[in-house]
């Protein structure tokens, strides 16, 4: 039915290296240099070169809304809201791409157990940082670097 | 030309001046005087006046009859006007205005230039209306309209409403650009059936540009007045902020309070912070709180935490504990235990030796208090190698660990006895996944469509646990991420045994010039391997054998450009029925026009009050020019109640917004909490009433709020 | 310059003719008088002196060209006109029809523009709209720039004028 492995039509980055700037959140900077060098097939550099394009500003933001309630009134879902947005700019400093991903899971609620469930809310929130840097790397599949930044 | 001494009060806008008239006398370079329909214009400012005298040396104005200024925004006419062009300190009398762009307009009998951006005006209206008499406008005696503050104040000032005055207020003062400056804040009505009718006046005080604070006098008639206070502050180090409340309740006769304190502290490479919640009584948000989202919080915490991380190691230390308020006596909540302290140290070496091996140790050491379980204190110690192989089109990730708890168990409330144990577990997953990817289009959009199979298996011998305390453990969602995590139980009290394999597959509309995921399915299911599973939260040991977890699948994306859908499906495979679904749709063409339709079931709790099995329909919809209906009715099939119903109707006039929404949802013990809102906003000089903003965002997926959206009459100038 | 008056007149035209009882000479045709740094240029201009050496001209022209340096300053005033009376002793000058006078980057236009350049007083008026002003259409328009404060008040009137 037309599909083949996507070794054989590899997302294509338009770049071979990329200077990541580190947002400071140390697992957040180490899943997104994991998923650029192995999902990506990149070369993540340390400190920024002349000529290699810039992925800075990481930042990832956490929301939890109340969904649904019971009828007794007693919260029985949650909504939570994961958001990332990240900007990369060509070497000479002119931003090729900012995007914002904003992710939605819902978890269960109950008051009895509130421990289990703050950690199950943090495991949610990692699953979720994980599908955005995937659907990151999909973007910067489509990032303008190929044109010369005067051209702009 | 010669060379120009430096002029010493150059007006800024330099160029020539003209003047046309019927007749112009004058001295060369001093005076000089127009008369007939004189227009006089120069770089910034046009005046036209029946006459006029003008000092060339010290640029003084001096206009009569049918005068009209126009500087810079403003277009200002009237009888009489004394203006310096070049300080632009003046005054006009008997004046019509128009200032800063058409957002400020109406009458004055002497409107004062005090500098550039700063008027006063004397016997004078003010609206941003184009037409007041449909508005609204200030009549004021005093009026003071300053933009270089954003500050506008009146004394003395009647605002008058459709030609109904409103109210009398000896002093105001409002905000030109819609920011918070000091001052009252705008009053807000409301009523509960709780609280009864409610007034509150919450005065702003602007301390410093990194500090304010909010006074709210809340005046309730059934219960008296609360007095609430928040007071904010941000320093380079630290942040945080203070809520307190206070009442002396007329219904139940006693002193109820609040408290709230967060706040985050830096010290070099160390993260500490506070989170205290505190309230007097266990219905003191049912009774004072008039959110759905308040009055349904039942666990307040207080806690203390600091913690350190560098690359790779990162330690924390905490305090924790809850008040558990018990607003339903027949149906209690079962208290948290409290961490006093938990100690946690994880450290992650990536990529050791240069290859792709993580190590990864993590530690943890509890104290658990509780008032009526057991106590003890747990030490946790999860170190794990894993390995991964992966290209584009591939990934191999085998892991291996070892999970060793060890307990201390105190004995009071100890029903088994146990007073110490230690539990090792190694931990054996392999997850593995392969990429494929094919060109389709769809609906004239050319998509890169992936489908993404992936398998995980884990192994974990049997341990009995049935006598081991539960602290922190619960039985997590079965979700995509649950599916593929190695221990169905949150927490560490409860590790499941397992020889399991769970497939499932992914697929993937990705947009072809953009790289965004418009559409994603998933389905997936788990193999148990072994048959009987026998861990449980409680002290059972009764087998459970299930050949096959349910199925779980997936829906989620755009269909369109303006239908939006997030469906999930649990089939339970043994007794084939659906153990949860839920189901959201929403189409939304243009900001202002929304439909959202939701179902949700779900049989998984055990106790039957905790299931669900719900409609939640929600919009908002222009009904006519400038209206906007909005509604929300979130209707319990299992209970056969609504549990949420909200419904309003919302006018932009373009300079004023009318909101009324009203609002009834369940609280505890089957009772119900209604809110009225209506609200009567006159851009930022007055509002009256509840806003019922944060309500609407909470309950109508995709609400915008009126000011935002097309107003009765496009010329109205936005504010 | 109010000097000028003490300054030789020299007249130049195609013709000249003489009307002994009013004093006055009428020269037509390129008519150019230059008195110091007055200079008047016109199609005929009508010429009265007296026995002290003032003179009152009436010149008629399209336009009729007046030019005048002012005192003790770098400036020179313009005027135009379909029809101009300057009398010296006054140093007042009368422009009418398409009046015109330009003194440095200052100009003003009207129907007709009275100045003494002694006071330095003008006067503009709009007037009824001419035929042959059909822009000004009874306006007045009047151009200033910016002026740095003049160091000194305008010149006092000079003493007796020069014999012929």
């Amino acid at each position: 039915c037309g599909f083949h492995l996507r070794g054989a039509q590899p997302v294509e980055l338009p770049f071979k290296q990329v200077f990541l700037a580190k947002s400071g959140v140390f697992q957040l900077d180490l899943d997104a240099q994991r998923t650029l060098s192995e999902r990506g097939g990149v070369e993540v550099l340390a400190q920024s070169s002349s000529d290699a394009p810039v992925l800075d500003s990481l930042q990832e933001s956490r929301n939890r809304n109340l969904r649904s309630v019971n009828i007794d009134g007693k919260v029985k879902e949650y909504e939570l809201q994961y958001t990332f947005s990240f900007r990369l700019r060509s070497a000479a400093g002119e931003t090729l791409l900012q995007n914002q991903i904003s992710l939605v899971r819902r978890m269960s609620y109950s008051d009895d157990a509130l421990l289990a469930k703050e950690q199950e809310e943090n495991r949610l929130y990692l699953d979720m940082r994980q599908d955005a840097l995937q659907q990151m790397l999909r973007r910067l599949a489509h990032a303008p670097v190929g044109s010369t930044p005067a051209a702009h | 030309a010669g060379s120009v001494t430096p002029q010493p009060a150059s007006s800024q806008d330099e160029g020539p001046t003209t003047i046309q008239a019927g007749q112009v006398n004058g001295v060369y370079g001093q005076t000089l005087e127009a008369d007939g329909q004189v227009e006089m214009k120069r770089p910034g400012q046009t005046i036209v006046a029946d006459w006029l005298r003008y000092q060339q040396v010290t640029e003084d104005l001096y206009a009569k009859g049918h005068i009209r200024l126009l500087q810079h925004g403003d277009d200002v006419r009237g009888d009489e006007l004394k203006l310096n062009l070049n300080s632009r300190i003046g005054n006009i009398t008997q004046t019509e205005y128009t200032l800063a762009n058409g957002s400020a307009r109406g009458r004055a009998d002497v409107l004062e230039f005090a500098g550039r951006d700063r008027y006063r005006l004397k016997n004078a209206t003010y609206t941003s209306c184009v037409n007041p008499e449909a508005g609204w406008y200030l009549i004021a005696s005093d009026l003071s309209l300053d933009y270089t503050r954003n500050l506008g104040e009146a004394e003395s000032a009647r605002l008058v409403f459709q030609g109904v005055p409103l109210a009398y207020l000896p002093w105001i003062d409002f905000s030109l650009n819609g920011e918070r400056k000091s001052g009252w804040l705008t009053p807000s009505i409301g009523s509960s059936n709780k609280g009864g009718a409610e007034l509150s006046t919450p005065y702003y005080w602007n301390i410093a540009p990194n500090r304010d604070a909010t006074f709210t006098p809340r005046l309730m008639v059934k219960r008296g007045l609360q007095l609430k206070g928040e007071f904010r502050y941000l320093e380079p180090s630290y942040a945080g902020e203070v809520t307190a409340e206070w009442l002396s309740d007329r219904k139940s006769d006693r002193n109820r309070s609040g408290l709230k304190w967060l706040h985050q502290q830096r010290f070099g490479a160390w993260n500490s912070g506070v989170r205290i919640e505190r309230v007097s009584d266990d219905t003191y948000f049912e009774d004072l709180g008039d959110k759905l989202a308040v009055s349904s919080t039942v666990n307040l915490p207080r806690e203390a935490w600091i913690s350190r991380s560098e690359n790779g190691l990162s330690f924390s230390a905490r305090f924790l504990k809850y008040q558990t308020l018990q607003p339903n006596p027949n149906s209690l909540v079962d208290t948290p235990y409290a961490k006093l302290p938990q100690l946690t140290l994880n450290w992650l070496k990536p990529n050791l030796g240069g290859g792709n091996l993580d190590l990864d140790l993590q530690s943890e050491f509890t104290a658990f208090r509780h008032p009526t379980k057991v106590d003890g204190t747990r030490l946790v110690t999860y170190p794990s190698v894993s390995w991964l192989l992966s290209s584009q089109s591939a990934y191999f990730k085998p892991k291996v660990g070892v999970h060793v708890t060890h307990y201390n168990i105190n004995a009071g409330n100890n029903r088994t006895g146990l007073t110490s144990s230690t539990r090792t577990l190694p931990i054996l997953s392999v997850d593995s996944g392969l990429f494929f990817d094919r060109e389709t289009t769809l609906g004239g959009q050319n998509y890169t469509q992936t489908l993404e199979p992936r398998l995980y298996y884990v192994n974990i011998p049997y341990r009995d646990q049935s006598k081991l305390p539960n602290f922190d453990s619960g039985l997590a969602d079965f979700s995509f991420s649950q599916l593929f995590s190695e221990n169905r139980y949150t927490g560490s009290d409860r590790i499941n045994e397992a020889n399991q394999i769970t497939a499932a597959v992914t697929s993937r509309l990705i947009d072809d010039d953009t790289g965004v995921e418009r559409l994603r399915g998933s389905i997936g299911q788990r193999y148990y391997l072994r048959k009987t599973q026998r861990v449980a939260l409680d002290g059972s040991t009764t087998p459970r054998n299930e050949r096959s977890s349910d199925i779980l699948a997936s829906l989620e994306g755009q269909l369109g450009k303006n239908w939006h859908l997030s469906s999930s499906w649990q089939f339970n495979t043994s007794s084939p029925r659906s153990q949860k679904a839920s189901l959201d749709l929403q189409y939304s063409p243009a900001p202002g026009k929304v439909l959202n339709f939701g179902y949700r079931m779900d049989r998984t709790p055990a106790a039957d009050k905790d299931r669900l099995k719900q409609f939640d329909i929600s919009g908002q919809w222009p009904i006519a020019p400038g209206w906007y209906g909005v509604a929300r009715w979130n209707y319990s099939i299992k209970d056969k109640k609504p549990l949420e119903v909200l419904a309003g109707v919302e006018y932009n006039a373009g300079c004023w917004q009318l909101r009324m929404v009203a609002q009834r949802y369940v609280t505890s013990g089957g009772n119900k909490s209604t809110n009225v809102f209506l609200l009567l906003q006159m851009s930022d000089v007055a509002s009256f009433g509840s806003n019922p903003s944060d309500t609407l965002k909470r309950g109508v997926k995709g609400y915008a709020e009126p000011e935002r959206l097309e107003s009765a009459n496009p010329t109205e100038v936005k504010p | 310059e109010t000097a000028d008056r003490d300054k030789p007149i020299n007249i130049q035209a195609d013709t000249v003719t003489l009307d002994m009882n009013k004093g006055t000479r009428q020269f037509i045709g390129n008519v150019l008088i230059v008195q110091g740094t007055l200079r008047v240029q016109a199609e005929r201009i009508d010429v009265t002196t007296n026995d002290v050496g003032d003179m009152k001209a009436v010149g008629v022209g399209r336009p009729v060209q007046f030019r005048q340096k002012q005192d003790n300053v770098d400036e020179y005033v313009e005027g135009y006109g379909d029809r101009m009376e300057y009398d010296s002793a006054k140093n007042q000058l009368q422009l009418l029809g398409n009046a015109r006078v330009k003194r440095g980057l200052d100009e003003v236009k009207g129907a007709s523009i009275f100045y003494d350049s002694v006071t330095q007083q003008y006067s503009v008026k709009g007037g009824a709209s001419t035929t042959t002003s059909p822009e000004g259409g009874g306006r007045v328009t009047v151009t200033i720039t910016p002026k740095p404060r003049p160091a000194a008040p305008a010149a006092t009137p000079a003493p007796a004028p020069a014999p012929q």
